[in-house]
């Protein structure tokens, strides 16, 4: 479970290029406050698995899943886009928190 | 295929390749799938009426038809209600990426996956430029995950399966079938 949250933290640090300008290549889009607001929760996880923190991850976990809705209500409801992302940040960013509340959950019924 | 557990019941379980080579490579395909699906969100829209072309897209199964019924669907049923299903069609695909990415109730969503690429299938084949085995291979792709339970390696299924599969609720039970 503690490999697992540091990992989900690296490879959403990771995911981070694939916001980058490659083209093709590009996966997601972000702003800088986008970019931002992903790394440091991608810290926050991997620094919950690395000293076995549940209650920090539970909260970089909602942090990913609070960033894909503030995306998507954005995207639907207004012309601003404060993270410069796309449907495709909202997916990615879901994909993390989705991953962290999974890992988070069953570290609990364990610890139980 | 050997199996990196011994006991039958296990064997039975797991089923995951031996070679290392073969486990990174079913990684490399879910977490490639989740991308394609991640990826092709980038140009829809959540707001209407056209969605960031995917109105246009849906059209193509009516002005160049593949499957005569599959046809007759879209025009008398998607596209008069089109925003309620472009809505699904974004939840859906917003979905299959990220829990293909992370590989979590995987066979589940690799099944959604295949089904999802049937409609699309059926929808652009036919349209000019459209090259059919891409479609093709996006199904085997999926097929493949789906069969190998890919989210078993190097995914989240694998390692919340065995917590899952000593626990006797129903979420548990269901989420132990569908990884």
């Amino acid at each position: 479970m503690r490999r697992a949250t540091i990992t989900l933290g690296i490879a959403s640090a990771a995911s981070t290029l694939t916001a980058l300008p490659l083209g093709k290549l590009q996966m997601e889009s972000l702003s800088g406050a986008g970019f931002v607001a992903v790394l440091i929760l991608a810290a926050a996880t991997a620094i919950a698995g690395l000293l076995r923190l549940r209650p920090l991850a539970v909260v970089s976990g909602l942090g990913f899943l609070g960033v894909a809705l503030f995306e998507l209500v954005q995207l639907a409801t207004t012309d601003a886009n404060a993270l410069g992302g796309s449907l495709s940040t909202v997916s990615m960013q879901f994909a993390f928190g989705l991953g962290v509340i999974a890992v988070a959950s069953m570290t609990r019924k364990a610890q139980a | 295929m050997k199996a990196v557990t011994s006991s039958p019941s296990q064997l039975a379980a797991a089923a995951l390749p031996a070679d290392r080579v073969a486990r990174v490579a079913l990684a490399v395909a879910r977490m490639l799938a989740g991308l394609l699906w991640i990826q092709n969100l980038s140009w829809k829209s959540p707001t209407g009426p056209n969605f960031g072309g995917l109105h246009e897209w849906t059209e193509n199964a009516v002005n160049h038809p593949v499957f005569a019924p599959w046809a007759w669907t879209v025009e008398h049923i998607v596209l008069p209600n089109f925003a309620a299903f472009a809505w699904m069609t974004l939840i859906v695909e917003t979905c299959l990426g990220a829990f293909l990415l992370v590989g979590l109730a995987t066979r589940f969503w690799a099944a959604i996956g295949l089904a999802q690429t049937v409609a699309i299938s059926l929808s652009a084949v036919n349209t000019p430029g459209e090259w059919f085995w891409s479609y093709a291979l996006m199904f085997a792709l999926h097929l493949a995950i789906l069969g190998a339970a890919a989210g078993r390696t190097f995914g989240l299924d694998g390692v919340l399966r065995p917590a899952w599969r000593t626990r006797r609720g129903a979420l548990a039970k269901l989420l132990t079938a569908v990884s």
